[in-house]
C-alpha cells in the first residue's frame, strides 16, 4: 500500500498536467483585460446616438494627476440609405470625424453629441453648460448619428502614448427625458514597456495584445493595449418575454400583438397573424457590438464573424451567428436568420437566458454595451420605454488562446491580434 | 467531456496548477474586483422592493444570476435587510397610511409592523406610510440592533441562468426532478444532499438592502475557488439587477452588474473569508472608488437645444467587512475628494454602519432637500455640470473597512412614475493592498 501512493499521485499528477497542457497560456481574468470600472489608454463608446428622438451625453475624466490629451474618433455607423434598416445591401457607412482633448490633472468634461462643445472665454466663466477649462473644440455630430466614439490617450505631439488615465461615461437621453447609462470600455495599456512589439508596424499601429503573457509583470514585455477579449457573457432576458415586474406593480399590461402582421389588442397568438406573439408588456433587449480592429488610417472597418450560443434556464443550447461589419446595432430579434430565433420567449420558454459570444476562429475579438427596453401595454399599444444599458461581461482574450465553437461547444483556436492603426500626426 | 465531481477535478486541478506555477510554466495573473468578470462573491449593493409605494414610486427589483462555467457549481447567498424603521410608528402592511397597535387594527389579512422610514422622508415632511413617522419618532437603522439576514442556497447546472423577482424569490427552479422539463443529462438544481434549490423573497416590504452569493463546492456547501480555468479559476457567478418601478402607464428601469470578487485560488473552505490582504482568498475591495457624477440639479441641454433636463445622483455602499454569522453591524468612513470642470477641488467625510444610500447633496448637509443648494455636490455650488469624485475608505486598525458602491441618476422626465426617470452604473475602482476585508458567513 506505501508503494501505491507515490505512484497514485504521479498517475494523478500526471493526468492533470496532461489535461492541462492544452490550457497553459489561456488567458486567465488579469488586470490586463479590458474594463468597464478602470481607467485605460484607450475607451471606446460602443454606443452613441442623435437621431432626433435620442441623444447621448458624454462625460471623460483624466483620473491621473498631469495634464492628459486624447484623441478621439466618431465613427458613424448609420446605414447608407437612412430610410431603409441596415443590412448586407444597405451596410453601415463608416464615417470617421476626430479631434483633440486636453483635460488638466483630474478635471472632467462633458458634452452633448448633438451639440458639441465650443471653446468660448464667456460662457467657459459663467455657470452653466459650458462652465468649465475647455477641452478643445469637439464638433456636433450629425442628426441620425449612429456609432461609436474611440478616444486614445496621446501625448503633446499627438503620438500615442499609455498613461491609462482615461475613464468614460455614455448617458443616452430621450427627447421624454428617460435615460440610460453605461461605463466606457477601457483598454488597459502597459505603462511599463520597454521591449518593441514584434507585433507593431510602427508607433501609429496600436496593437491589442497585453496579456499576462506579454505584460511588464509576468510576461515577455511585448504587449501594448489590452487584448480583446475571448468570450463575451451575456445575460439576458427573452425576447418580447412579458415583464414579470411591472405588471405586478399596477401598471397597465393588457394583451397587444408584440410580433406577427397584425397591430392592436389580441387574445391569443393567432389573433396576430403568420408568427404572432400576443402578450403584455413585453421586454426587448438591444445588442450593440464594434470590432476591436479598426484602420483609422486607410478608412478600413473592421469585420468580425460572431457564434451565438444561447442557452436558457433549462440549460437547453440554441446557436446562430452573424456578422459585424464595422457596428452591429440590432434587437435581439434581429439577429441571425428570420424564423425560431434562440433570442425569443416564444423559442426557448423561460425568462432568463445566458448567451455566450464568440468571434470565428481567424476573427479579432469585439466588444459592446446591452441594453434592455420596458414599457407598460394599454389601448392595444405599447407605452413610452423605460431603457436600462448594462456592460457585458468578458472571458479570455483573443490573443493568448482563442477559442471557438464547434457544435456548440467551446474548443480552442489559435490566437488573434487585433490592431488599431490611427492616422499619422 | 464529461462533468467530473467538483472535489475531484478541483483537486487534481489546484495539484498540478500548484506545481507548475512553481515551475514557472503558467503564470496566473493577479485578478481584481470587477462587474464584468465572473467571480466567486457577487455582492448586489442596491435591492428594492416598495409593492405599495412608500418609500417611493412601486417598485421592485429583477435580479439575474448566471453560473458562467461548465460545471455544476453551488452558491450561498445572504440577504441583507438594510430597511430603516420608526423608532414610535406602525402601520399596517396592506394599508400603508393606517397606524396600528396591532394586527385587529388593520384590515382582513395585514399585521401591524414597525414603519418603514428614511431620513429624508422625514426631513421633506413625510407622514406615516409615506417614509416618515409619528411625531417624535426617531427613523432607526439601518441593522440596528443586529444585521438582519437571511440566507438561502442553490445548485446552478452548467452555464445555467436564472432570473426572480426580489418580492417573490424563487422556490421553484427549473432544473428540479418535478419539473417535467428537465435538463440535458439529467442534471438536476437539487443539492448533492438531496436539499431543494430556493431563493426566498425579501423579508418585508417595503425592502431595502443588499444581496451577497458566495461560491461554494456543490459537494458540501463550503466556500471555494472558482471550477473554469477560462477564467483561471476566480469565479463561476455573474449577475445583473434591475430595479423597475411603474404606475399605471408610466414605467422606470434601471440597471447594474454585480460585482464580482475573484477568487485568488486560495480557499480553505471554512467561513471566514479573507478579502484581500496578507493571505487573501478573494482579491481585495478597491482602495478607492471613482465617480464621474453631474452634480446635484446641474440641468442639461441635450437634442440640439431642444430639451433640457435636471438630474440628481444617488450613491449607495454596503460593507465588503461582513459578519454574518453574528450580525454584527460593520461600517465604514469615507473620505470624498470632489472636481469640478475647473479642476478645483473640495472635500467632505460621511461615515455609516451596514449599508448607505445617500444623495449626493445629502453628503454634506442635512437629510433631505434642506441644505442642498450650498452642497460641494450642487450644481449651484460648484457652477459646472460634471464633476468626478474620488471615494477613499479610511482603514481600521484590523480592516481595510472598504466599501463596493452603485451609482444611480435621476433625471426630470414626463414618463417616469414619479416624475423622474434613472440610470444606474457600476462605480471605478483603483486596486490597492492593504490588511484586507473579513466576511465572516454562519456554518452550514
Amino acid at each position: 500500500m506505501r508503494m501505491l501512493r507515490p505512484i497514485r499521485i504521479l498517475w494523478t499528477l500526471g493526468l492533470a498536467a496532461v489535461g492541462l497542457l492544452p490550457l497553459v497560456g489561456v488567458a486567465s481574468a488579469s488586470v490586463d483585460d479590458v474594463s468597464i470600472e478602470r481607467s485605460g489608454s484607450i475607451i471606446v463608446f460602443p454606443k452613441v446616438i442623435w437621431d432626433g428622438t435620442r441623444d447621448t451625453i458624454i462625460r471623460i475624466t483624466n483620473t491621473s494627476n498631469s495634464m492628459l490629451h486624447a484623441h478621439c474618433f466618431y465613427v458613424n455607423a448609420a446605414p447608407l440609405n437612412p430610410l431603409f434598416p441596415p443590412g448586407p445591401t444597405n451596410p453601415p457607412q463608416w464615417n470617421e470625424t476626430d479631434f483633440d482633448v486636453w483635460l488638466t490633472r483630474q478635471q472632467p468634461t462633458h458634452w452633448v453629441a448633438s451639440l458639441g462643445r465650443f471653446p468660448n472665454a464667456i460662457s467657459e466663466m459663467t455657470a452653466g453648460d459650458n462652465a468649465g477649462f475647455s477641452p478643445g473644440l469637439i464638433p456636433p455630430v450629425q442628426e441620425g448619428f449612429i456609432g461609436e466614439l474611440k478616444c486614445i490617450q496621446v501625448d503633446a505631439s499627438d503620438m500615442p502614448l499609455r498613461g491609462n488615465a482615461l475613464k468614460g461615461e455614455a448617458t443616452l437621453r430621450s427627447l421624454s427625458g428617460d435615460v440610460s447609462e453605461y461605463n466606457a470600455v477601457a483598454f488597459q495599456g502597459n505603462t511599463d514597456m520597454t521591449a518593441s512589439d514584434p507585433r507593431s508596424s510602427g508607433p501609429t499601429d496600436l496593437v491589442l495584445d497585453l496579456t499576462p503573457s506579454t505584460d511588464s509583470i509576468s510576461g515577455d514585455d511585448t504587449g501594448q493595449y489590452s487584448a480583446c477579449p475571448d468570450t463575451l457573457l451575456f445575460d439576458h432576458l427573452t425576447q418580447d418575454a412579458s415583464d414579470p415586474v411591472i405588471g405586478q406593480l399596477g401598471a397597465d399590461c393588457s394583451s397587444i400583438c408584440i410580433a406577427g402582421t397584425r397591430e392592436g389588442p389580441c387574445e391569443s397568438d393567432s389573433d396576430c397573424g403568420p408568427g404572432g406573439v400576443c402578450g403584455g408588456c413585453p421586454i426587448s433587449t438591444e445588442l450593440t457590438l464594434v470590432p476591436c480592429s479598426e484602420n483609422f488610417e486607410n478608412q478600413l472597418p473592421g469585420s468580425v464573424t460572431i457564434q451565438f450560443v444561447v442557452r436558457n434556464e433549462f440549460e437547453q443550447k440554441l446557436s446562430t451567428s452573424t456578422t459585424v461589419s464595422c457596428f452591429l446595432n440590432l434587437p435581439l430579434d434581429a439577429i441571425g436568420a428570420p424564423g425560431n430565433n434562440p433570442f425569443t420567449f416564444a423559442v426557448q420558454g423561460t425568462l432568463s437566458a445566458y448567451t455566450r459570444i464568440t468571434p470565428a476562429p481567424d476573427n479579432g475579438g469585439v466588444i459592446g454595451v446591452a441594453e434592455e427596453f420596458r414599457s407598460a401595454t394599454f389601448e392595444g399599444t405599447r407605452g413610452p420605454s423605460a431603457a436600462a444599458a448594462y456592460a457585458l461581461h468578458t472571458e479570455g482574450n483573443r490573443f493568448d488562446a482563442a477559442t471557438t465553437v464547434l457544435n456548440g461547444n467551446n474548443v480552442p483556436a489559435a490566437g488573434v491580434t487585433d490592431h488599431i492603426i490611427v492616422p499619422q500626426p | 467531456m464529461s462533468t467530473m465531481t467538483g472535489n475531484l477535478r478541483r483537486m487534481v486541478l489546484l495539484g498540478v496548477v500548484g506545481a507548475l506555477v512553481a515551475a514557472g510554466a503558467v503564470k496566473l495573473a493577479r485578478a481584481d474586483v470587477a462587474s464584468d468578470k465572473p467571480g466567486a462573491i457577487l455582492i448586489y449593493p442596491k435591492i428594492i422592493v416598495d409593492s405599495n409605494g412608500v418609500l417611493g414610486p412601486p417598485t421592485d427589483t429583477e435580479l439575474q444570476l448566471t453560473n458562467t462555467s461548465n460545471s455544476v457549481v453551488a452558491a450561498q447567498c445572504f440577504l441583507v435587510d438594510s430597511t430603516s424603521h420608526c423608532s414610535n410608528t406602525k402601520t399596517c402592511t396592506n394599508a400603508a397610511t393606517t397606524t396600528c397597535s396591532s394586527n385587529s387594527d388593520c384590515p382582513a389579512d395585514g399585521s401591524c409592523v414597525a414603519t418603514a422610514c428614511t431620513l429624508e422622508a422625514i426631513a421633506n415632511g413625510a407622514g406615516p406610510g409615506e417614509g416618515g413617522c409619528l411625531t417624535g419618532g426617531i427613523c432607526v437603522g439601518p441593522c440596528s440592533p443586529k444585521v438582519a439576514e437571511v440566507d438561502f442556497r442553490m445548485t446552478l447546472t452548467k452555464r445555467q441562468p436564472i432570473s426572480w423577482k426580489a418580492s417573490e424569490g424563487l422556490l421553484n427552479f427549473p432544473c428540479t426532478s418535478q419539473n417535467p422539463g428537465g435538463c440535458p443529462s439529467g442534471q438536476s438544481n437539487t443539492g448533492s444532499d438531496g436539499s431543494p434549490s430556493a431563493i426566498r423573497g425579501v423579508q418585508e416590504d417595503p425592502f431595502i438592502g443588499e444581496l451577497k452569493c458566495i461560491e461554494v463546492s456543490p459537494g458540501d456547501f463550503t466556500p471555494t475557488s472558482g471550477q473554469d480555468p477560462a477564467n483561471g479559476f476566480a469565479g463561476d457567478l455573474k449577475g445583473e439587477a434591475t430595479i423597475v418601478s411603474a404606475a399605471g402607464t408610466r414605467v422606470d428601469a434601471r440597471k447594474y452588474n454585480a460585482v464580482g470578487l475573484q477568487s485568488t485560488g486560495a480557499n480553505n473552505g471554512d467561513d471566514t473569508l479573507l478579502v484581500g490582504g496578507p493571505t487573501p482568498e478573494y482579491n481585495g475591495c478597491p482602495k478607492v472608488l471613482i465617480v464621474d457624477n453631474m452634480f446635484d440639479n446641474a440641468t442639461v441641454e441635450t437634442h440640439g437645444g431642444n430639451s433640457v433636463g435636471s438630474v440628481t445622483t444617488n450613491l449607495t455602499f454596503v460593507p465588503c467587512s461582513e459578519d454574518l454569522a453574528t450580525q454584527s453591524a460593520t461600517g465604514a468612513t469615507l473620505q470624498f475628494l470632489v472636481f469640478n470642470e475647473f479642476e478645483q477641488r473640495f472635500s467632505t467625510s460621511i461615515g455609516f454602519a451596514c449599508f448607505k444610500e445617500v444623495q449626493l447633496s445629502d453628503i454634506d448637509s442635512r437629510p433631505g432637500l434642506f441644505g442642498n443648494n450650498v452642497s460641494i455636490f450642487n450644481y449651484a455650488v460648484q457652477g459646472t455640470l460634471a464633476g468626478q469624485t474620488r471615494i477613499r475608505p479610511v482603514p481600521g486598525a484590523n480592516t481595510d473597512n472598504r466599501v463596493v458602491a452603485v451609482s444611480e441618476e435621476f433625471w426630470s422626465c414626463s414618463t417616469g412614475p414619479d416624475g423622474t426617470c434613472s440610470a444606474a452604473t457600476n462605480v471605478n475602482l483603483v486596486p490597492g493592498t492593504g490588511n484586507g476585508d473579513v466576511i465572516t458567513i454562519a456554518p452550514e
